[in-house]
């Protein structure tokens, strides 16, 4: 349950009325369930309500977990186009802090944040803990080198292997999460080559269904 | 009328058709011609054009940096890049850049800004400021601007080709559904007549056509995702 509400807040919810969301949603079948029983309906709708009870209790609660993985991966992809502008400006020799200072023009809420902390911390700490600090919002691993890299280039100054190291780095990272973000676009369209069949489905099973009865129909009236 | 009205115009008056050939039933046909046409035109033709849009506003702005960086190199002056670039570009640049032709450069490139909202110009702007306070080889500072362009535009081509292979597969399949249909229609002929009044029949045809008009709107969605940083701050 804590888990839960940490991932709520996360993504900017409040749990108490997400809960009440949720109660609501159980509230409905409960009334479902008296629904059938003042109606005297057969037990299997008992069956029926329980099974889709729990089936939208999952999905309800599930949705949660795939909008906070999706979340994260969304903060992951806005600091890797930031790292491209972030090499723009190095690249031409403005410093790592002013560098930093012009990323929060491009920067979501978030990570204008998460920035603005980063560099209130390099103010009053000068080793590389800041940096590390802010690698720790980000999934990917490879982020806490890349900050050390910067935090060398910002320690030991400008030095060509050192921008070299972080330009190195990054391009990996880039391109990886380039082909991750291809391969999650296809397998997403991919999904509407389903439709069509699904459609198919729908027909056959309902001629089949009409078909059926009206033969059931017939063999009634002889 | 764009493309996008009429290709869903099209499909609104086959979706009639075949929706009375499979039902021989007015009030049926009507409903989903009507769903069918004004869905499309209110929800989705907006979007889709939103979105060419955007992807065209891309290309033009990365051919005008890649183009006005060349220039300066060239020229040497803002002025100067500005004369080369306007042979190149198209009407609707130039008719942005007749309003504000008076002005100094520096104040022109700023204005366009409005018209390129994307992050990747914005680092342009930036660049080229620094190139006019530092000097310098301005293909040499715009070097990993344009590597990151190139990046987007590579992006967006694998994007835009894996749409239409998509779209196109997500048409010829719907086509054979909606034969299916209508070969079943054709061949069960007067067991057909015994069913075609049956409530069951009727909500699976409905079904079958929501079916179809919630595929469409997911394909729309998923197609028209915003791909380009920047874009939303201005919309």
């Amino acid at each position: 349950m804590n888990k839960l509400k940490k991932i709520i807040e996360e993504l900017g919810l409040t749990f108490s009325k997400e809960i009440t969301k949720l109660l609501i949603l159980n509230l409905f079948f409960i009334a479902l369930v008296f629904l059938v029983y003042f109606l005297k309906m057969e037990n299997y709708y008992y069956i029926v309500i329980a099974v889709f009870l729990l089936l939208a209790n999952y999905l309800f609660i599930n949705s949660y977990f795939v909008r906070h993985t999706e979340l994260i991966y969304l903060h992951d992809d806005e600091m890797i186009a930031l790292f491209s502008y972030f090499q723009v400006f190095i690249g031409n020799h403005i410093p790592v802090y002013s560098a930093f200072t012009n990323l929060l023009n491009y920067s979501s809420a978030w990570m204008k944040e998460k920035i603005k902390l980063l560099l209130s911390e390099i103010d009053n700490d000068k080793s590389v803990q800041p940096f590390i600090n802010f690698s720790k919002n980000f999934q990917n691993l490879i982020f806490e080198s890349l900050l050390i890299s910067l935090y060398q280039m910002v320690d030991e100054g400008e030095n060509i292997q050192k921008n070299n190291e972080f330009v190195f780095l990054f391009n990996e990272l880039s391109q990886s999460n380039m082909r991750r973000k291809q391969e999650k676009k296809k397998r997403s369209l991919d999904i509407l080559s389903s439709f069509p069949l699904f459609g198919s489905g729908i027909i056959t099973v309902t001629l089949t269904i009409g078909i059926v009865s009206s033969i059931g129909g017939m063999i009634n009236v002889f | 009328m764009s493309s996008y009205r009429l290709t869903f115009l099209l499909m609104a008056l086959v979706c009639g058709a075949v929706s009375y050939f499979a039902s021989e039933n007015l009030y049926i046909t009507i409903i989903v011609g009507s769903v069918l046409l004004l869905y499309p035109q209110i929800f989705l033709v907006k979007k889709l054009e939103k979105s060419q849009q955007s992807f065209s506003r891309y290309h033009e702005c990365f051919h005008f940096v890649n183009t006005f960086i060349v220039s300066l190199d060239i020229r040497g002056s803002l002025s100067g890049a500005f004369s080369s670039i306007n042979t190149t570009m198209n009407k609707s640049y130039l008719a942005v850049y007749e309003g504000i032709a008076s002005n100094k450069s520096e104040d022109k490139i700023s204005y366009l800004q409005k018209y390129y909202p994307f992050h990747f110009y914005g680092l342009f702007i930036k660049v080229v400021s620094l190139w006019q306070e530092q000097g310098g080889d301005i293909l040499t500072m715009s070097a990993h601007l344009l590597e990151e362009g190139r990046k987007s535009e590579e992006h967006l081509r694998y994007c835009h080709d894996l749409y239409i292979t998509r779209t196109v597969e997500f048409i010829v399949l719907w086509i054979f559904a909606f034969i299916i249909l209508v070969v079943m229609r054709i061949s069960l002929n007067q067991l057909f007549l015994h069913i075609i009044n049956k409530a069951v029949y009727q909500i699976g045809l409905g079904l079958f056509f929501l079916f179809f008009l919630i595929s469409v709107d997911v394909l729309v969605r998923k197609i028209t995702k915003k791909e380009i940083k920047g874009w939303d701050e201005y919309e």
